[in-house]
């Protein structure tokens, strides 16, 4: 087990450093010349590129990057005011986390129940239900959950037709919280509620479930105890790939219900000239939080089944 | 379960798609697994939405389709057979049918000016046999505008597709081909690439793309955008289907024949993996549909006069009190096409591998 995760450890190191080195080489092949205007003197824009270290080799540039991002200096945002990028960060980052882990929270929560109950309801109205719910949650794209959500309108059958209200959006208190997690954590359920609805098909058909009823073990417990914990397996195990989801679902979240995130931060550097400083600070920083994430995931994974682990 | 990592299934159980039961579990050698492995497995058992399906399709034991033509041809007959009698799966191919005649003649029958142009006297239509969809603010034919925007939608979906196959293609059947060391190495290279943010290097890749090519089409600059982290796991079906191809005997032969490996490969592995990589090409729609959409709505993709899905769906976004069906248009026309493209690809997969059918 010790060697398992000290290997992952070590694994995800040349993953995080592939990461800085290709958002680097695209950020480099971006329309990135900051210092473009005609109005700078000569000397002045010569200036200005040493300043930022523009006029030493692609290699030396990425080697002072390096040096200076694992010491925590990101270097300078080229927008109005020239914050350092980490300042820009450390303001907006904790709202992207809040934001994606309390809806990854209470999706996972609402998700398998839902998906717990459509199980054992196999085939019955609360399944079909639950399963066009997920569906359609599913399939509709979460820009379009969202400006609905902003605009307010209730869509009814006739005659009552449409009715307007006023959701919480935006970031200021905790009930306006309340839309943006809504909306993202609607648009994670439906893998939730799917994943665990079919692991607990399956795990309800094993042999361990009869044995268990037959041994005497009340419905129950055999459901908690038993099928649902083997069906957390795959679950768990497909939380991966759902973390770089929930990071894609917040870039339009925070843009349409104005949270201040980084997400938005990012999506803001894209203006003319292009932030690029902030732009690569951000990108490598999410790649590391998606490969950190993964690897607590695989973690929790060789506890839960520790066949993983000996290999 | 059997170590997919570095060698060839030895146990056919472990290769079958309806997913090991507690007894195969019991049955493999404990050793073998990767998390990267189980979590295939889980995937496989479990795929019923768009990002877990394709690890299912790896599974796919095709070492019974193998070699002989003419057993080929019909087992594309009973696949064929089976697939048109799947329900859910023939609605979703008549639906994206639909929408690509609709895309190609709408446009080409229509007054285009209608679409392009703006007419304050024709603005903020309701819906009416003139204008199916009615108009928008600036007096643009809704109707013409979803079927341009579908050409556009739909054939950077289409092209990104292939693009994904191809290139998984290539380094998944080099990897699983050669294997040893070599596909060792690949293989940890691509877990690398999984911890890559899909949006953020999307949005970087398109801004580069952009610059280089200032007046090209869009689905020149959102191709490349669009796959460049999305090849993955098609990379990761592509070698399973060659581990478990490879090692059947008409590839022996073929080589003992005096073929070279690529012929073999060419010639005698990859027609067989055929029905797999249609599976491939129908998983990644969905994703290259939202992908343009999310891009275009966030103002980086393709953008106005251009029109696409995503556009519209941005221009929706911005009149969304005045006119709500502007967004309803294109959000509904984006759910069926991911919908439908899933139906297929489910259905597919479940009529080229029967036994996969579990629930």
């Amino acid at each position: 087990m010790v060697t398992y995760i000290l290997r992952r450890l070590f694994w995800s190191i040349p993953v995080l450093l592939l990461a800085t080195l290709l958002a680097f080489v695209l950020v480099k092949a971006m329309p990135y010349e900051p210092f473009n205007d005609p109005k700078l003197a000569p000397s002045v824009r010569q200036n200005l590129r040493e300043l930022y270290g523009l006029d030493k080799s692609g290699a030396a540039q990425y080697a002072d990057f390096l040096t200076d991002f694992v010491q925590g200096d990101f270097g300078l945002s080229t927008k109005p005011g020239n914050r350092p990028v980490r300042e820009i960060i450390t303001d907006t980052l904790p709202a992207t986390m809040v934001l994606g882990g309390l809806s990854f929270f209470f999706s996972a929560m609402i998700g398998i129940t839902l998906g717990v109950i459509s199980a054992l309801r196999h085939n019955g109205i609360i399944d079909y239900a639950i399963t066009f719910f997920a569906t359609a949650a599913f399939a509709l794209p979460s820009f379009v959950v969202a400006t609905l959500w902003v605009s307010g309108k209730v869509y009814l059958p006739p005659p009552i037709g449409v009715i307007q209200f006023e959701f919480p959006y935006g970031w200021d208190s905790w009930w306006d919280r309340v839309g943006p997690i809504a909306v993202l954590g609607l648009a994670i359920m439906p893998y939730f509620t799917r994943l665990v609805r079919a692991s607990m098909l399956e795990a309800l058909e094993q042999e361990y479930v009869t044995t268990a009823r037959a041994k005497g073990l009340p419905w129950r417990r055999t459901v908690f105890r038993h099928a649902l914990r083997n069906s957390m397996i795959p679950t768990v195990t497909n939380a991966g790939p759902l973390f770089a989801f929930v990071l894609t679902g917040s870039f339009i979240i925070e843009r349409i219900m104005i949270v201040p995130g980084v997400a938005d931060q990012f999506i803001e550097s894209f203006g003319q000239p292009i932030d690029s400083r902030m732009v690569l600070a951000t990108t490598v920083l999410l790649s590391a939080l998606i490969i950190v994430l993964n690897l607590v995931v695989d973690l929790i994974v060789a506890w839960l089944d520790p066949r993983v682990a000996n290999d | 379960m059997t170590d997919r990592t570095n060698g060839i299934p030895d146990d056919p159980k472990a290769a079958r798609s309806d997913g090991p039961t507690t007894e195969d579990r019991l049955n493999e050698p404990p050793a073998a697994s990767q998390v990267a492995d189980l979590r295939l497995e889980a995937q496989r058992e479990l795929g019923d939405l768009a990002g877990n399906w394709s690890a299912r399709v790896e599974a796919f034991d095709v070492t019974d389709a193998g070699g002989v033509a003419g057993e080929q041809r019909s087992l594309i007959r009973d696949a064929a057979r089976r697939f048109s009698r799947n329900k859910t799966a023939m609605a979703g191919l008549i639906l994206l049918t639909a929408y690509v005649l609709l895309a190609i003649f709408v446009p080409m029958f229509g007054d285009i000016r209608q679409a392009t142009q703006i007419d304050y006297t024709q603005k903020e239509l309701k819906p009416s046999w003139d204008h199916l969809f009615g108009t928008d603010p600036q007096g643009k034919d809704l109707w013409l505008r979803a079927w341009i925007g579908a050409r556009i939608s739909l054939s950077i979906a289409f092209v990104v597709s292939i693009v994904i196959l191809a290139v998984g293609v290539t380094y998944g059947s080099l990897s699983g081909y050669v294997g040893g060391r070599v596909d060792n190495t690949m293989m940890r290279f691509l877990d690398a690439l999984y911890g890559l943010p899909y949006l953020p290097f999307a949005i970087i890749t398109v801004t580069v793309m952009k610059e280089k090519f200032p007046d090209a089409e869009p689905i020149v600059y959102m191709v490349p955008a669009l796959s460049i982290t999305a090849w993955f796991t098609s990379a990761r079906i592509m070698r399973g289907q060659m581990l478990s191809l490879k090692s059947n005997d008409y590839v022996e032969s073929a080589l003992a024949a005096g073929a070279s490996a690529g012929r073999v490969v060419t010639r005698h592995v990859l027609p067989n993996t055929i029905g797999v990589m249609v599976v491939v090409i129908f998983l990644e729609i969905p994703n290259a549909i939202l992908g343009e959409a999310f891009l275009s709505f966030l103002g980086l993709g393709v953008q106005p006069p251009d029109a696409s899905w995503g556009v519209l769906a941005e221009n929706g976004y911005t009149y969304i009190d005045a006119q709500p069906h502007l967004i309803w248009v294109p959000a509904l026309l984006i759910a069926s096409t991911v919908l439908a493209a899933i139906a297929i690809a489910d259905g597919m997969r479940d009529a080229l591998d029967p036994r996969g059918q579990v629930h």
